[in-house]
């Protein structure tokens, strides 16, 4: 009797189905989606494991800004650099909404710019999603020296906007001559210094706008992910 | 002048500063290496190179390194991770573990603790000591309650087995967390609806002193009283192992004698902890066995973190044996990239001022009535670009609709947003009201309603703005101007072949079994709401079709048992003609015909009552059933039923959602299923079922009624691209006749509530994404 028992406890199963799209074809764009899906995975391997090693040749970002500026002659460009990657783009206008203008690269992520006061990324992942700057862009515009509240807002892992809230202080600094594509200017530095109420975490961004109000260089932090961005006006 | 109105589609195409010497074409910005994507490294030298001012440079640099400084990275995900937090002072913290013991859950070696994973961490482990190996899936279910469910086998435990296979499923539950002189307290049941073999229950206090140190005492019955009783007992325990297992045995819980074990862990750095416990369990059915000597309470092991991820544990065990065990994590509250990797929206375009434009202001371009179809084929093509299909759109001076169907974003939300930019570049300016009507299997879900101005102006503030001029309404309720089709949409094939896998796992028999194939599916929609669908595989290899058709002595008709007869080489999935309707506001239909299923064809109906704004929905299906033959692809067999449910689904609105099925399902049995999940706000869901109908536990069989643990995987998480693609994973006791529900394709319920507006809202911080 107990054996029976014993026989019937032992049996025991599931199932469980996993469909996945490696190679598939097809049409339907959620096929397709799977298979992109695989390979994004794969080339996020192959980042990963051989990513130094077989990287192409790096290319001279002059080359590549040369290049640009030679092909796409009269209208606004900025260089665009990822501190902590040291990836670069050139890119340029892709709207403008108010005082804020929003850069594209070729690979079609964007920067948006509040007078040259960064407010918005897309496409980098982990995105900057707004800025309220509690009157920094005013100020650091005008040369200003002041102390304002701002807030980051960024998604979190379950899709919630969550804020961070930060204290940041505007000093004018030293005048320097900047030299960036078809750009040569004198340039005031304007620094912000920002940290949050438990003085935990801060980061200064770093101005520099020639006598006609132009952002022409600027090192402006974008989230904890992305990092500083480095941005520097070519035309 | 005024802009021609005809020229507002071109907008679409690319932005116009974008062309160069007129040309419509993008900015090539061709050298492909000016992508931040790629990866560059730039040595020093020619960052110095091209910044004509290396000043700038060098204070980037000074900063990276007093980053660095600070902790660098780990710091700065503490920082924003813990804004929320920033208010409370970060006192007492949770008494967290990433280590877990031999059971697979919070535990030193063979004893529990009071610890918790942090909440919703679901993982995997396996262990082995002795004759025993174990793999147990495990989930914190709530901040304080988690549960397991293990899959345990010892070797030459009966005379009958060579491996004597058995599952449990153990809970656990913190009462309180730890103070500053209070410790963490936790009660737990282990195999609580099961056989006994592995029953106890425990009440475990754990207590950390300083950083690295926590202490341990507890406790227990069952098992857990075998080795040092305390000489009381608490009732009686009725040590027999239990016929069938599977339902709750609480008779039994903190019965019997009590004993005491406790134990210490201590963290000799980041990644490495020693463990050391008395053991109250003496492992006497195995010691009798002679498959364990017992021979001291005493185990000590080593804990390694190999990746925040991973950790792997040693031990030595009872003065006998060695044991090891490793364990994966993962939290569904922690995706690869936060908010996608996608690429960047089309800006909105903002509309020229009313002096610039006062024939597109005036709407008189309207009477014209040319631009319309000029404006639907641009907006299709942008659309398409992001994964919309534009099926139809209406349009008046003031007001326009688009309806669409969406095969990329799983957060409804992206894709409104993405849309609602391509409208403002798309319509004259006096087009003030954009309508966006989600179409789901050629039926309207779903109208979002917002303001251009406030798409125009909202641009780069928080999401949560947008949302507050958002307006949603059941397609049906809001008064429509006339639609136009898009000629080409209908008929519409969409068709694909993929690789599949499935794996069946616990037989005792292969524990481990596989197939893998190829699935061909074809979709064609003849007219909105009509379709026609199948789904044909073909196994290339494998062998759970090898498994044994378990025939029991129970009355049952064989409605499920008989499975693995139809794991043919070529499979007819389903074939059937689909018609979806809402015919009246909140009211949805679905009518099937054809071969429903692997074994089964016939005909099912469905009515889902199901109000956007309302936490409760209702549904109702009927199905006629005609089971298949298994050897011929288009024959069935002698076998019918009328089946069908009366379902109640309720958002509870907390992340959990819960479902009732009651009916009559295949055997002509009587009876309800329950569910409940929990949805994380990324699409994760993670659940469980029963199904309890009037087949007596006995005759049932095995399990004594069919219950079963279910996870869905958004692929996106995974990713970080947008897809609707999920991953399903369902892990459920043996296939019985038993409270077995037909498998029918395309129900209601998830397909409409997914384009909802609360599932919208719950991901809106998408929109400006």
């Amino acid at each position: 009797m107990k054996q029976r028992k014993m026989t019937r406890l032992a049996v025991a199963l599931a199932v469980f189905g996993l469909s996945f799209g490696l190679m598939g074809c097809g049409n339907d764009q959620s096929a397709k989606r799977a298979s992109a899906t695989i390979k994004d995975l794969s080339s996020m391997a192959v980042e990963k494991l051989g990513g130094k090693g077989k990287a192409a040749p790096p290319v001279d970002p002059r080359v590549s800004i040369e290049t640009t500026m030679r092909e796409i002659p009269g209208v606004p460009l900025q260089f665009v650099m990822q501190e902590k990657t040291s990836a670069y783009a050139v890119t340029s206008i892709y709207g403008q909404n108010g005082s804020v203008v929003t850069w594209v690269g070729a690979d079609r992520k964007t920067t948006s710019l509040d007078r040259g006061v960064l407010t918005a990324t897309r496409g980098f992942g982990n995105d900057l999603m707004s800025v309220e700057d509690g009157g920094a862009v005013r100020l650091i515009t005008t040369k200003q020296a002041g102390t304002v509240t701002k807030t980051y807002r960024f998604l979190d892992g379950l899709e919630r906007t969550t804020r961070l809230t930060l204290t940041c202080a505007i000093t004018p600094g030293e005048t320097q001559s900047v030299t960036s594509g078809e750009i040569s200017t004198s340039a005031r530095i304007v620094r912000e210094t920002c940290q949050t109420a438990t003085g935990g975490f801060s980061f200064t961004n770093t101005y520099w706008i020639d006598a006609g109000g132009r952002m022409v260089q600027s090192v402006q932090w974008a989230s904890a992910e992305i990092g500083q961005l480095v941005f520097r006006r070519l035309r | 002048m005024a802009t021609s109105p005809s020229n507002f589609h071109s907008r679409l195409e690319t932005p116009q500063r974008w062309t160069k010497r007129g040309q419509k074409r993008p900015i090539s910005l061709r050298s492909a290496q000016a992508a931040y994507g790629l990866g560059h490294r730039l040595n020093s030298d020619m960052v110095s190179k091209i910044s004509g001012n290396k000043v700038g440079y060098r204070t980037m640099q000074g900063r990276r390194a007093r980053a660095e400084r600070q902790g660098g990275k780990a710091l700065l995900w503490a920082v924003v991770g813990g804004v929320a937090l920033s208010s409370t002072p970060m006192m007492a913290e949770d008494l967290h573990t990433s280590r877990f013991g031999l059971y697979g859950s919070a535990g030193l070696l063979d004893m529990p603790t009071a610890e918790t994973a942090p909440d919703g961490q679901l993982s995997l482990s396996h262990t082995r000591f002795g004759p025993v190996r174990r793999t147990t899936l495990a989930f914190q279910i709530l901040p304080r309650l988690s549960g397991s469910l293990s899959y345990s086998g010892t070797d030459n435990l009966t005379d009958e087995f060579d491996v004597y296979w058995d599952r449990t499923f153990d809970l656990s539950y913190q009462l309180f967390d730890e103070g500053t002189y209070r410790p963490a307290v936790s009660i737990g049941l282990r195999d609580l609806m099961g056989t006994s073999l592995l029953g106890s229950e425990y009440i475990v206090a754990t207590k950390s002193v300083g950083e690295r140190l926590r202490v341990t005492g507890g406790l227990g019955w069952g098992r857990l009283a075998t080795q040092s009783d305390l000489g009381f007992s608490i009732g009686n325990r009725d040590g027999d192992l239990r016929d069938t297992g599977g339902t709750l045995n609480f008779d039994q819980w903190f019965r019997g004698p009590v004993g005491a074990f406790g134990g210490v862990s201590y963290d000799l750095n980041d990644k490495l902890t020693v463990l050391a416990e008395y053991s109250s369990d003496a492992y006497l059915a195995e010691t009798e066995r002679g498959i364990v000597t017992h021979n001291s309470p005493f185990n000590v092991g080593l804990s390694y973190h190999i990746t925040p991820h991973i950790t792997a544990t040693a031990s030595y065990l009872y003065g006998d044996m060695f044991g090891f065990g490793i364990t994966g994590f993962l939290n569904p509250k922690t995706p690869a990239v936060k908010g996608g990797l996608e690429t960047a929206p089309t800006p909105v375009m903002q509309r020229p001022s009313r002096s610039a434009d006062a024939l597109g202001w005036s709407g008189a371009w309207i009477e014209d009535g040319t631009d319309a179809p000029a404006i639907r084929k641009a907006l299709a093509g942008a659309m398409a670009k992001e994964g919309l299909e534009l099926e139809a759109m209406s349009l008046t001076a003031t007001r326009a609709e688009v309806r669409f169907n969406n095969t990329r974003f799983a957060a409804r939300a992206e894709a409104l947003g993405r849309l609602s930019r391509l409208m403002s570049r798309a319509f004259p300016p006096s087009v003030e009201t954009f309508v966006m009507t989600e179409v789901v299997e050629g039926v309207p879900t779903q109208s979002t309603i917002v303001p251009r101005t406030g798409v125009e102006r909202l641009e780069f503030e928080p999401a949560g703005k947008m949302l507050a001029v958002t307006q949603f309404a059941d397609p049906r309720a809001l008064p429509s101007d006339p639609l136009v089709r898009l000629e080409d949409v209908y008929p519409r094939l969409h068709w694909s072949v993929s690789p599949y896998l499935t794996a069946s796992v616990f037989d005792p028999e292969s524990p481990l079994r596989a197939d893998i194939g190829l699935r061909g599916k074809v979709n064609y929609e003849l007219m909105p709401g009509l379709s026609l669908r199948a789904s044909t595989s073909v196994r290339l290899s494998g062998n759970i079709a090898d498994e044994d058709v378990s025939v029991d002595d129970t009355t049952l008709p064989p409605v499920r048992s008989e499975a693995p007869y139809y794991s043919n080489q070529v499979q007819l999935e389903n074939l059937t003609a689909n018609w979806y309707g809402h015919p009246a506001e909140n009211i949805f239909t679905r009518a099937s015909v054809g071969y429903l299923e692997r074994m089964y064809g016939g005909v099912s109906g469905e009515v889902l009552w199901k109000k956007s704004a309302s936490r409760l929905a209702l549904g109702a299906e009927v199905n006629y059933a005609l089971k298949r033959d298994f050897d011929d692809l288009f024959g069935f067999g002698d076998y019918d039923i009328v089946t069908g449910h009366v379902s109640g689904y309720y958002d509870m609105g907390n992340g959990f959602h819960g479902q009732v099925d009651v009916g009559r399902y295949l055997a002509g049995d009587w009876g309800a299923t329950f569910s409940v999940d929990r949805e994380f706000n990324n699409g994760w869901q993670v659940g469980a079922y029963a199904t309890l109908t009037d087949v007596p536990f006995d005759e049932f069989g095995e399990g004594s009624f069919d219950k079963g643990i279910r996870i869905s995987m958004p692929s996106d998480w995974f990713a970080g691209t947008p897809t609707t693609e999920r991953n399903d994973f369902l892990l459920q006791s043996l296939t019985r006749d038993g409270g077995a529900r037909l498998n029918v394709q395309g129900r209601l319920y998830e397909r409409i509530r997914g384009t909802q507006q609360p599932e919208i809202e719950d991901r809106w911080g998408r929109y400006w994404r």
